[in-house]
């Protein structure tokens, strides 16, 4: 978990919201409030954290700011709390990718493991982007007939059946083999299947 | 009440009629008794009737005579007989009497017929129901005298005696003819101006015209008095001078003149005196009405021109009223005088007894009057306990009409307070929330030894804050649905819409509702129910917001403003569809709803709060989109007048 992470509180009621910053300050996060989900989106700068919202606000309410944050691809955790919140809209809001539900009002604990889950999935999430970006990165260092060679190898396909396939000699493929192995700084077969799987372009 | 009477009059007039004859039946059979008994004593009696005619039926006329030794024979009543007795079955005979002896007659019954003056008339009529069948009359060119009167002659030179009174202690002459100078008249006739005979005036009595004027002119006679007419008609008997006017006239060659003189249409002579009837011909209470037809039939038969001018003899014309003559000489006595000419006037007796009927009747009535009026009173007085009562009941049904008009507002209350516990739910989670926020947190950092004074004196801040929120909530929520009857307190209508704002916020959120507020600044007060106010304008603000939950961009503009001096006008604009107008029509009748869950209460108890506040809901369409309701208020300053109002008329 980064030290840097925040904690944005969305909330249009000035109470809800400053003891809601106040108690997750307690455990020592950093804490940003907002008034509404337009002063949210605007001021947003690419942070890791969670967000902290409720759903029925004046202007854009809560699920609408979930839909844009989609479309922005703002992956922050989104923990919603309600003050009337019912089933339906709870499942609604789960199943677009809702990090939590919290019914107000809350005990502290369930509020702040949230966040904590909130804040340590949000630190995954920003982990495992920054494998992929590697991974990315690593591939984007491949040549094609490095690429065509790499997809074969993961799928399983022999040096004699590649060179077959690629109509070149066994020789060949071996050298385009050990570079992209190199390249994809995988140390066996098994690393890079598992590797070009997190990219998922394979 | 008189023409109410009247007919009873004339019933009551009828049976006395009726009664009468029953009594006269009764009497006739002894006075015939009485009749017979006294004709058979007749011949002791000095009254002897002429015995002419022994075929014929013999009746007696008694004639009032002043001189003893009367005769019908060169008598003025000579012609009056001729005729009488042309009558085939009945012979008439004249017997003249004295006053007394015309009294005795008529008590004995004797006489069929009488002839006096109209003086003793009315008393024979009264004492011995005598009745008038003609009046004597006599001619003067050709007009028809019936009437007797006095004059009271003196020389023209005599200028002792201007008046009657200066014929006291003056000797004086009374000239009668025939005896046809009716005694008891002249007697009346002095004694209206003091003058007593022989005490105070000397009279002598004279029967020819001719000696009479000569001791006048002697100085025997001061002066003279005689019947009217009767100087002047010997005075033309001497000249022949038939054609002089009587205007033209004057006593005796001027040598006399007539003291106190009057005119009178009745006679054309000058006379001292009033004007009494002639003498009339009356007939006794037993004689029949044919045989009274046939004396006035034959009487009446008069030859005019042969007595163009007083004549010797006396004539008779249709009888005279003798009414005044009762009335001036019997003027307290019950008269029994029947009148058959003016039947309209009751005799003094039946006016008598009618009258005393009257007052009894009158007393009756008033006595039971003033039972019925005491019921009446009696009745009033349980009317007006049940008028009382009444208004009681309507004060009271009144004073229940007015807490059932609470109630409803009440109940309408609840029930929007029932539609809007989840907007309330939330509103009260908010602090709730806060509160349990801040206080958790505290006592997470006080186990975790992060706390620090001055955090925790801003959550406990924060925390009464809250509580105070909560508080305040709770309370607008009792107090909208509180019960029981309004009281109004003046208030400012700008403060009562923000409560509202207040209360309806989630509401307004959650539906995404732009709430724009157009409030007009410095408003007068109003005097009213705050919280009925308050129910009315959630009440229309609610239906503004359900009426936009398909409109995007649903905005409602709530606008205060003055009207008029006096009232000031809240609005509540929607943008929503309108109302249809046969809708609008209907919406504010109790059980219209347009709404799948109303009960159609709303407006209907919404127009009765603002009516009993003295003001007026409404609504209309906006001219492009939506619809809007206003209410209108009286403000304080009108209250203030009414109340001044009020304390001046108290």
């Amino acid at each position: 978990m980064s030290n840097d992470a925040i904690v944005f509180v969305v909330d249009d009621d000035e109470a809800v919201r400053q003891s809601t910053a106040w108690l997750i300050e307690s455990i020592g996060l950093k804490v940003i409030t907002f008034i509404s989900a337009d002063e949210f989106l605007e001021n947003y700068n690419n942070e890791s954290g969670c967000v902290v919202m409720d759903v029925r606000m004046p202007g854009m309410s809560g699920l609408e700011a979930q839909e844009e944050m989609k479309s922005r691809k703002i992956s922050l955790p989104l923990i919603f709390i309600t003050g009337h919140g019912d089933v339906p809209m709870a499942v609604r809001a789960l199943k677009r990718g809702a990090f939590d539900f919290i019914e107000k009002p809350f005990n502290d604990q369930i509020l702040l493991d949230s966040v904590q889950r909130g804040l340590k999935h949000s630190d995954e999430v920003m982990k495992s982007l920054i494998k992929h970006q590697s991974i990315d990165k690593r591939i984007a260092t491949l040549t094609p007939r490095e690429k065509e060679v790499m997809m074969r190898v993961t799928q399983g396909k022999p040096n004699k059946v590649i060179a077959h396939e690629l109509n070149v000699s066994i020789k060949t493929v071996e050298v385009h083999r050990a570079r992209m192995m190199e390249k994809m700084e995988a140390h066996s077969v098994a690393e890079l299947v598992k590797t070009t799987l997190i990219s998922g372009q394979f | 009440m008189l023409l109410l009477l009247t007919p009873r009059i004339k019933f009551f007039y009828a049976s006395l009629n009726f009664l009468l004859l029953i009594v006269y039946c009764l009497l006739l059979s002894p006075a015939y008794g009485k009749e017979l008994s006294f004709e058979e004593e007749n011949t002791a009696n000095t009254i002897t009737a002429p015995t002419s005619d022994t075929k014929k039926i013999q009746l007696s006329i008694g004639i009032l005579s002043y001189t003893p030794s009367a005769s019908l024979k060169n008598s003025p009543w000579e012609e009056t007989f001729a005729r009488l007795n042309t009558h085939k079955k009945y012979h008439f005979s004249p017997i003249f009497l004295s006053s007394e002896q015309l009294i005795d007659a008529l008590e004995n019954d004797q006489l069929d017929f009488v002839i006096c003056d109209a003086i003793s008339y009315v008393n024979f009529a009264k004492q011995h129901g005598i009745l008038r069948l003609l009046t004597r009359s006599n001619y003067y060119s050709e007009q028809i005298i019936s009437s007797e009167g006095l004059s009271v002659h003196v020389l023209n030179n005599n200028s002792k005696i201007s008046q009657l009174n200066d014929l006291k202690n003056k000797n004086i002459g009374i000239l009668d003819v025939n005896s046809s100078m009716s005694r008891l008249f002249l007697e009346y006739f002095l004694s209206q101006h003091d003058l007593v005979p022989n005490d105070n005036i000397f009279l002598g009595i004279i029967d020819n015209t001719q000696d009479a004027l000569n001791q006048l002119y002697t100085g025997q006679f001061d002066a003279l008095i005689s019947k009217s007419g009767l100087i002047y008609s010997f005075e033309h008997q001497e000249n022949g001078m038939i054609d002089k006017t009587p205007e033209s006239f004057s006593p005796y060659a001027q040598k006399l003149r007539i003291i106190n003189p009057h005119q009178d249409w009745q006679i054309p002579f000058l006379h001292s005196s009033i004007l009494i009837p002639e003498w009339p011909i009356a007939k006794a209470w037993f004689i029949d009405e044919t045989l009274a037809n046939d004396v006035i039939t034959s009487l009446l038969d008069n030859n005019i021109e042969s007595a163009s001018f007083f004549s010797d003899q006396y004539q008779w014309s249709i009888a005279k009223n003798y009414n005044a003559v009762s009335k001036l000489f019997f003027p307290d006595k019950i008269q029994q005088e029947y009148n058959t000419e003016s039947s309209d006037n009751f005799s003094p007796k039946i006016q008598y007894w009618l009258s005393f009927i009257i007052i009894c009747f009158l007393v009756i009535m008033l006595i039971l009057h003033l039972h019925s009026s005491k019921g009446l009173n009696s009745k009033l007085t349980l009317s007006k306990e049940s008028l009382e009562q009444e208004i009681k009941e309507r004060q009271f049904a009144q004073e229940q009409a007015l807490n059932h008009q609470a109630e409803l507002a009440h109940v309408a209350r609840l029930s929007t307070m029932g539609e809007m516990a989840s907007g309330l739910a939330h509103e009260l989670n908010q602090p709730l929330s806060a509160i349990n926020t801040y206080v958790q947190g505290s006592i997470r950092r006080i186990n975790m030894g992060t706390d620090k004074p001055e955090d925790l004196i801003y959550a406990l801040q924060q925390t009464a804050q809250q509580a105070e929120r909560a508080a305040g909530i709770i309370r607008r929520l009792r107090s909208f649905v509180r019960k029981g009857e309004s009281h109004k307190t003046y208030s400012d209508i700008n403060h009562l819409v923000n409560e509202v704002n207040h209360f309806l916020e989630i509401q307004l959120k959650n539906k995404n509702v732009k709430l724009i507020l157009e409030l007009e600044n410095d408003l007068p007060p109003i005097l009213a129910d705050i919280i009925q106010i308050e129910q009315v304008l959630i009440n229309l603000l609610k239906n503004a917001i359900e009426s936009m939950s398909e409109i995007e961009n649903p905005e409602i503009i709530l606008r205060t403003k003055r009207r008029d001096h006096n009232l000031i006008e809240l609005c509540v604009i929607d943008s929503g569809h309108g109302i249809s107008k046969d809708k609008l029509k209907r919406i504010f009748n109790p059980f219209f709803t347009t709404k799948s869950s109303g009960m159609g209460m709303g407006l209907s108890i919404s127009s009765s709060i603002i009516e009993a506040h003295n003001g007026t809901l409404y609504a209309k369409n906006n001219p492009i989109l939506g619809a809007q309701f206003c209410f209108t208020l009286p403000t304080q300053e009108e209250f203030n007048q009414e109340e001044m109002l009020h304390k001046q008329s108290t």
